[in-house]
């Protein structure tokens, strides 16, 4: 049946027009779909928005999902949600069954359960599931269970993602205290080939293209890398061994370049001219990495605590620790080992890639031995980490990355951290940050009056169509917030709110629910970078926006 | 007035479109009659259903819209099981439309829900002229591109060129590649369309065929190979047979060439499932993406019918490969946009000693006519019909004909294809030094 995933595994390699690089689209590939199989989805109160970011999680094929949901299944439920039906409605049947029924049917490979329980008695009997990596997606506008199930997510290291739409909005928020990506999918060619500081093999390899006495076709087919470094050389040669390093440097480099050329359009030269900048490109760790090893979690006592607590990125912080002792060392980072498409023929192109993963294995052997070294020292099997994995993660080491978000207490309680953020939105002119506001009032009402602003009560549809009391009541809830933004700009979105109710309308849940199921992929598999805080769609103007809260 | 609780069903829409405001727009009247006319009157197609089809039939029927027919000449694969929740195991086979839409019945009881098991093109105008909306969930420009000008051709204008609006069916349009997706709200004759911006859709990108033959390096070539060279060269399942994609003996011969290639040039990485994906040209596809661009379209549907909120103007990306990001924008008609715009006819230079067969081949390479089988009249006479049969056979021997002996200098040419419904005029030119693009 792994047919059945083969679209979203696919490794399919996209040549893009000559505007952009060349990059493997590998979509998750068989290491992320093994990663969702291992995982369980929890779905505290089956919404719409919440069946529907089920609904896109048990499609790609996640192990197994639970429903938390105490209520019975209700006509209105029919209107909005499309995993339940009419005789769930008329027969008043548990809300959490009923989807889980439904929603079963999606895919026969994923293991279903319903808890016809509240959310504080899921929490309390909650026993995590042996070899599952468990995943916990919020859908209660209650923003009490959103503090206590967030709260209990972030005490037990369990990501938790909050998912909720109202009328045309829907919210999507993250908190997760650190996430560790193994590939971001950035690609960075520039910084992989290394050809600003050529490796004693490739310079040898280079060797075997004497540029002056080849025939025209052979010319034409020298690998811009090969022909990139002989450029490297020929500068330091006339430079006193001085490195190539100002814009006229650069110059320099590409008069030479030009002047090798047979014709004006031999490509391969094209090719090299374009990339030539790459001579200069820095083989030093980017700030981000940069940041990353220097992270106290990644020295020797920090991981040992790691051991001892179980910490769920321990074998990253084990990896980052040894390709830092690597880079300490040998003062780069280990080679990629792959070498992107180019101009070239079969024998050299095939030739220089033997060159580089040669050189890449020896590298990551390198990087293994201190792996095996770290594990000795914090008390672990020196085999705890396979080479394969090892080795995965050297290739990738220019796409990893560390996220920490605030948890939902310290944003609900740290004024200055939600003014920064939702400053930083405000000032770029991105009017939905008001949202964020307009919903945190919308939650006080409902905690202060048990009912939502705006909403029609018992089916009662023709005096409360007439809002105005509730939002006065909301605008006043909004004062607090009078230091964070400016009230009256506030007011339309408040006041849409209001007429929404307490609607949830389908189109805008399926849309919420793609995006949390979207980052749930992403946190499982570790692959992509996640949303950073709060995701908020304006479906009226068909705009969002992001406020980060991540560090 | 209190509803049954049967009633509740609808009281989330009930809600928006009877209240007004602050994100409404400005014609927004609020009032029973919008979702009655959504409930009983749209009308709306939704084309394809396939992973943003089947998301798309779910979120319109749960918007309100109970007038839905869906149109797809597919049966469903074992491969869209990941994402086209619609369908099962025991599906497989079937025809997509049809499957879908007992599905949707099935689950939501008041619908009038119809499938067309059909190819769009096969469809008359009064087709499609029945609808108030129509909703496109397609992976294939040409059909697009059909679509969009056969919703353009529907348009009337009176004598002094008024657009007649009840002959306007606005067209939305999804599409998604992975992580990624965009939406967009086409008012033919009015908004951009399509063709204002085929640019956005660069053309299918192919290996140079010198590469492949001569220096491959990647996986890819060597099943290019063996699919555009080796293949028409020995025929292997009989004479004409065409490369199926989808035929696992197919796949298997490619993919058995590719490997015999890929070791005599030392090459790794050619798989069974990359040979699939360079035939095809597959692309990958997600469950959540679909859902986010389905229900962005549905939602755009139902805001066009009830104007509860404004319609999106007229684009919006999505991003998802890095945090989550959309951007709505504006594209800009095209004034002398060959599909809704002034026809002005399209300069095309020759060589006048150029047979036609030449100048079908140069019309065949233009990016942006990108055509596949033209046919051509000129004023006085039909210079070359590519079907039927029979007016092919009439026709060809114009084809081994120079240009000088067919046309005048400057004359106007008229250009049909399959794949445009509107068709278009040329004009040609005789340059001496004209050149043929590789």
């Amino acid at each position: 049946m792994a047919e059945r995933y083969d679209r979203q595994i696919r490794q399919v390699d996209v040549i893009s027009s000559e505007f952009e690089t060349t990059f493997f689209d590998r979509f998750w590939g068989e290491h992320g779909q093994s990663a969702l199989k291992n995982c369980s989805v929890y779905l505290l109160e089956a919404s719409a928005t919440g069946t529907e970011t089920l609904k896109n999680l048990i499609l790609p094929g996640v192990g197994s999902f639970t429903v938390i949901d105490d209520k019975e299944t209700k006509w209105r439920d029919l209107g909005r949600n499309f995993f339940v039906d009419q005789d769930a409605a008329t027969s008043h049947l548990p809300r959490a069954e009923t989807t889980r029924q439904w929603l079963q049917e999606l895919n026969d490979e994923v293991l279903g359960h319903s808890l016809n329980i509240s959310i504080d008695s899921f929490l309390e009997e909650y026993k995590p599931e042996d070899g599952l990596f468990p995943v916990f997606v919020c859908c209660s506008l209650d923003e009490q269970i959103l503090w206590k199930t967030s709260e209990f997510c972030w005490r037990h290291q369990i990501p938790f993602i909050y998912a909720v739409s109202c009328g045309f909005f829907g919210f999507v928020r993250i908190a997760i205290p650190e996430h560790c990506v193994w590939d971001t999918r950035e690609e960075l060619v520039s910084q992989e080939l290394r050809l600003s500081e050529p490796f004693e093999e490739l310079e040898q390899y280079c060797n075997n293209f004497p540029l002056e006495s080849m025939d025209d076709t052979n010319h034409s087919l020298v690998p811009y890398a090969v022909i990139l470094v002989k450029a490297l050389k020929a500068f330091k040669d006339s430079h006193q061994g001085r490195r190539p390093e100002s814009r006229e440097d650069q110059e320099t480099i590409r008069a030479l370049l030009k002047s090798w050329m047979r014709t004006a359009t031999e490509e391969n030269f094209v090719e090299a001219l374009k990339h030539c900048h790459f001579i200069k490109s820095s083989i030093e760790p980017n700030e981000s990495l940069q940041r990353i090893f220097n992270d106290s979690n990644a020295e020797v006592e920090s991981i040992r605590q790691k051991v001892y607590s179980k910490d769920r990125n321990l074998e990253f912080w084990i990896l980052v620790a040894a390709v830092k002792q690597f880079f300490i060392e040998e003062h780069k980072l280990p080679l990629k080992g792959s070498v992107p498409d180019m101009i070239s023929d079969t024998e050299s192109f095939v030739g220089l890639q033997r060159v580089y993963k040669k050189r890449a294995e020896k590298e990551h052997w390198n990087v293994y031995r201190h792996v095996e070294n770290i594990c000795k020292q914090v008390g672990l099997e020196t085999n705890f980490l396979s080479p394969c994995q090892v080795f995965e993660f050297c290739r990738n080491i220019r796409s990893i990355a560390v996220m920490r978000y605030y948890s939902i207490q310290e944003e609900m309680t740290n004024g200055s951290i939600l003014k920064d953020a939702l400053g930083s939105c405000l000032a770029r002119n991105e009017q939905d940050a008001y949202l964020y506001v307009a919903f945190r009032c919308y939650l006080k009402f409902y905690q202060q009056q048990g009912r939502f602003p705006g909403q029609v009560m018992d089916g009662n549809l023709t005096s409360p169509l007439d809002y105005e009391q509730d939002y006065l009541q909301l605008v006043q809830l909004a004062e607090e917030y009078s230091e964070t933004c400016d009230i009256e700009k506030l007011q339309v979105y408040l006041k849409e709110m209001c007429r929404c109710g307490d609607s949830e309308l389908h189109s805008i849940a399926a849309l919420t629910g793609g995006i949390a199921a979207q980052e749930v992929v992403k946190i499982i598999t570790k692959q992509f970078q996640p949303l950073r805080g709060w995701f908020i769609f304006n479906g009226a103007r068909s705009t969002s926006v992001t406020i980060p809260l991540c560090t | 007035m209190t509803m049954s609780e049967e009633e509740t069903k609808l009281q989330d829409l009930k809600l928006v479109t009877l209240r007004n405001g602050p994100f409404a727009h400005e014609n927004f009247s609020p009032g029973e009659e919008l979702l009655n006319f959504v409930q009983n009157e749209c009308k709306v197609l939704v084309v394809g259903a396939g992973g943003l089809g089947c998301e798309l039939l779910k979120d319109l029927a749960l918007s309100g819209f109970r007038n839905i027919e869906v149109i797809d000449l597919d049966v469903v694969d074992v491969t869209n099981l990941n994402r086209q929740f619609l369908f099962r195991q025991q599906d497989v086979g079937k025809p997509k439309a049809q499957v879908a839409a007992a599905f949707i019945a099935s689950r939501i009881k008041d619908i009038h829900i119809k499938g067309h098991y059909a190819n769009i093109f096969d469809q008359p105008r009064e087709f499609y002229k029945q609808f108030n909306l129509v909703v496109a969930g397609l992976d294939s420009i040409d059909a697009r591109r059909w679509l969009n000008e056969t919703l353009i051709d529907l348009v009337e204008t009176d004598s002094d060129g008024n657009i007649d609006v009840s002959t306007v069916i606005p067209l939305i349009d999804g599409g998604t590649e992975g992580f990624r997706g965009q939406a967009r709200v086409i008012i033919p004759k009015i908004s951009a369309c399509f063709e204002c911006n085929l640019d956005l859709f660069p053309p299918q990108i192919s290996y140079p065929l010198c590469t492949i033959a001569n220096t491959p390096r990647l996986p890819e070539h060597c099943i290019e190979y063996a699919s555009v060279i080796l293949w028409p060269q020995l025929q292997p399942f009989g004479a004409g047979t065409k490369v199926d994609g989808d035929n696992p003996e197919h796949v298997k011969w490619i993919f058995e060439r590719a490997q015999e290639r890929a070791n005599q040039f030392h090459i790794q990485g050619v798989t069974y499932r990359l040979s699939q994906g360079v035939i095809k040209h597959i692309i990958p596809a997600v469950a959540s993406t679909n859902a986010i661009v389905a229900a962005s379209c549905a939602n755009e549907a139902f805001k066009l019918a009830t104007y509860v909120a404004d319609p999106l103007n007229n684009y919006m990306l999505y991003n998802g490969e890095s945090g989550v990001y959309t951007y709505a924008f504006e594209n800009e008609r095209k004034e002398d946009c060959p599909a809704c715009g002034r026809a002005q006819a399209k300069t095309i230079c020759v060589n006048p000693k150029w047979t036609l067969a030449d100048l079908i081949e140069v019309l065949r390479q233009d990016s942006e006519l990108r055509v596949k089988s033209p046919s051509l009249t000129s004023s006085s006479r039909a210079l070359y019909y590519s079907t039927p049969p029979s007016l092919e056979q009439a026709t060809k021997e114009n084809l081994t004909q120079p240009l000088d002996c067919l046309l005048e200098e400057g004359s106007e040419v008229f250009l049909t294809d399959p794949a445009l419904p509107l068709g278009r005029k040329l004009q040609i030119f005789f340059h001496k030094c004209s050149k043929k693009n590789k």
